[in-house]
């Protein structure tokens, strides 16, 4: 059971006020297009805790802001007073918190190994941006291979790091929900790129499955944005004015 | 046993049997100053013995034998004796007093057999009864798992967050330092270098801001987490700035001379770093994993000059 609220409201800027948090309450400040704030709210959706979301215009960051993320960034947790920036630390955070719903096990070999996992895809989280400099300048032949290449590589090698029907065995894990937004904006961009859709594909046949599995989970359903505005946002970022409220 | 563990161990039977009032000669606070100049005591005389074994043997390379297999609970670390990716799970390994072998890895000619044990090919690699765990920031947490015992990452969700969120905070120097040891060797010209220090400075800044009057470690009064995970890049910066650099372009000497082999990295514009340099620079479960200051600084030389010799000194 899902119970994320707020996914879909608008950012707030400068000059809005603080939302007061009620005790007990938990929050994820959050973009609703940022692929790093995503993880939070799949990994929260997939333990299914009580979370609400606000998000936070990155552009013209709302002044409080500044005590909960000193940099400002996104995704931050707030509950009771405690605040944990950093989206490879919430997730192990939250099963600190919630351990009833730990989607990382308990034991010290196995949990090594997720964690392991995510390190070996990390350049799929890197290379990704190279998908939107190619949208961005409209880039063609040498150029645009020297993007699209790192991207597929990091698939390549991803793909031989799938053993089971998710990389938490037979239930979707942490290493699971930390890499699906990659793969979610890599599918999305395939699409103005005129790239071959990468899910399903015969080059990637494991990941095809596991992205059409993993994809129709409620909790991956909570956190999708429709492609058409998801893509309408991209449009607006590469056009150098993210518009964070596009589609509300 | 290894020296900050003896006055813990001390206190926890003290207290029992001192734990009932009126008298309360074994305070908290009374305890720790015992604790403390016990400790110094300690690490000021003779050095302990450490749980490392191995860790100035010749570094392996392509064409060398695997190491004999290991017999069943003992533990090996394959590390390299200047890696300060390495050094992290050195310090905790040494501070766990976990008895391990540590083999060293060539890494500009790595052995083939290393390879099944890390894809990568980089260190630190952990093994024992077959399990292997890689990764620098895995490796330790992964030792407090099965060593629960001598655990050192805080337990309490919230306080273990925080840890691994300075980690990353503090991580800034990384790149600091990488980006003087690039422009080194690239041969960049002077300023090129001089901008260098300048970033590497401004992310002593940073760290400078981290660091609090109110207890020496950044994981409180006692050493933790985040101190042991960051101490090997403020080490190799040490080295860097104070040896290194000045004595391979003696025309930057003067720009480098705030920076002093024991006032690092300065009183004057970084006192709470300094302070927790000089304390973690006494700590045996630090000195376990640390090479002299000549051999840092003459291994970073050939580092930089593309051949990078890593048996150098021994």
């Amino acid at each position: 059971m899902v119970k994320i609220i707020g996914n879909n409201t608008p950012a707030l800027k400068k000059g809005d006020p603080e939302p007061p948090l009620a005790p007990g309450r938990a929050r994820i400040y959050s973009m609703r297009f940022c692929p790093w704030a995503e993880r939070a709210v799949l990994y929260a959706a997939a333990k299914g805790i009580d979370v609400e979301i606000v998000n936070i215009n990155l552009v013209e960051k709302p002044e409080w802001y500044f005590n909960k993320h000193p940099q400002g960034k996104v995704p931050t947790f707030e509950k009771d007073g405690q605040i944990v920036i950093e989206s490879g630390i919430i997730p192990e955070y939250l099963d600190g918190i919630y351990p009833e719903s730990a989607i990382l096990p308990t034991d010290p070999y196995l949990r090594a190994k997720q964690r392991i996992l995510l390190e070996q895809a990390a350049p799929l989280t890197t290379a990704f941006y190279g998908l939107f400099a190619v949208y961005r300048e409209n880039l063609e032949g040498e150029a645009r291979d020297a993007k699209i290449k790192p991207v597929e590589d990091a698939i390549d090698n991803i793909e031989k790091l799938l053993k089971d029907e998710y990389f938490g065995g037979s239930t979707p894990g942490f290493a699971d929900w930390l890499l699906f937004p990659f793969f979610e904006r890599v599918s999305l961009l395939s699409t103005p790129l005129s790239l071959p859709s990468p899910f399903p594909s015969s080059r990637w046949p494991n990941l095809s499955s596991w992205w059409g599995r993993i994809s129709s989970l409620p909790a991956a359903a909570a956190a999708l944005q429709p492609k058409e505005v998801h893509l309408a946002f991209v449009k607006s970022f590469i056009g150098g004015k993210a518009d964070y409220d596009v589609g509300l | 046993m290894l020296a900050s563990s003896v006055p813990r161990l001390l206190t926890r039977n003290l207290d029992k049997y001192f734990s009932a009032p009126p008298i309360r000669l074994f305070t908290p606070r009374n305890l720790r100053s015992l604790a403390s100049i016990f400790r110094t005591f300690l690490t000021t005389t003779a050095a302990m013995p450490s749980s490392l074994v191995g860790k100035n043997s010749h570094h392996l390379k392509s064409g060398d034998p695997e190491p004999a297999p290991l017999v069943p609970g003992a533990a090996r670390i394959y590390s390299m004796k200047f890696c300060p990716f390495a050094q992290r799970a050195l310090i905790y390994l040494a501070k766990k007093g976990i008895r391990t072998e540590i083999i060293n890895i060539n890494l500009a000619s790595k052995p083939e057999w290393y390879f099944a044990k890390n894809p990568k090919g980089t260190v630190p690699t952990f093994e024992r009864d077959g399990q292997v765990v890689f990764e620098s920031l895995i490796v330790p947490e992964f030792l407090d798992g099965i060593y629960p015992d001598t655990s050192i990452i805080s337990a309490d969700p919230y306080t273990r967050a925080k840890q691994r969120i300075l980690v990353e905070q503090l991580s800034v120097v990384v790149g600091g330092y990488v980006g003087i040891f690039l422009a080194l060797k690239d041969n960049k010209s002077d300023d090129d270098i001089k901008e260098a220090v300048g970033k590497c400075k401004e992310a002593l800044d940073e760290c400078e801001k981290l660091a609090t009057y109110n207890a020496p470690f950044f994981a409180g009064l006692e050493p933790g987490f985040p101190d042991y995970m960051v101490f090997g890049f403020f080490d190799r910066v040490w080295a860097m700035v104070t040896g290194t650099l000045p004595e391979s372009r003696p025309t930057l000497a003067d720009d480098l001379k705030q920076f002093t082999v024991s006032d690092f990295p300065g009183c004057g514009k970084w006192p709470r770093l300094t302070r927790w340099f000089q304390a973690m620079e006494q700590l045996e479960e630090v000195k376990a994993s640390r090479q002299p200051f000549e051999i840092q600084k003459e291994f970073l030389k050939t580092y930089a000059g593309g051949n990078p010799e890593y048996d150098i000194g021994a």
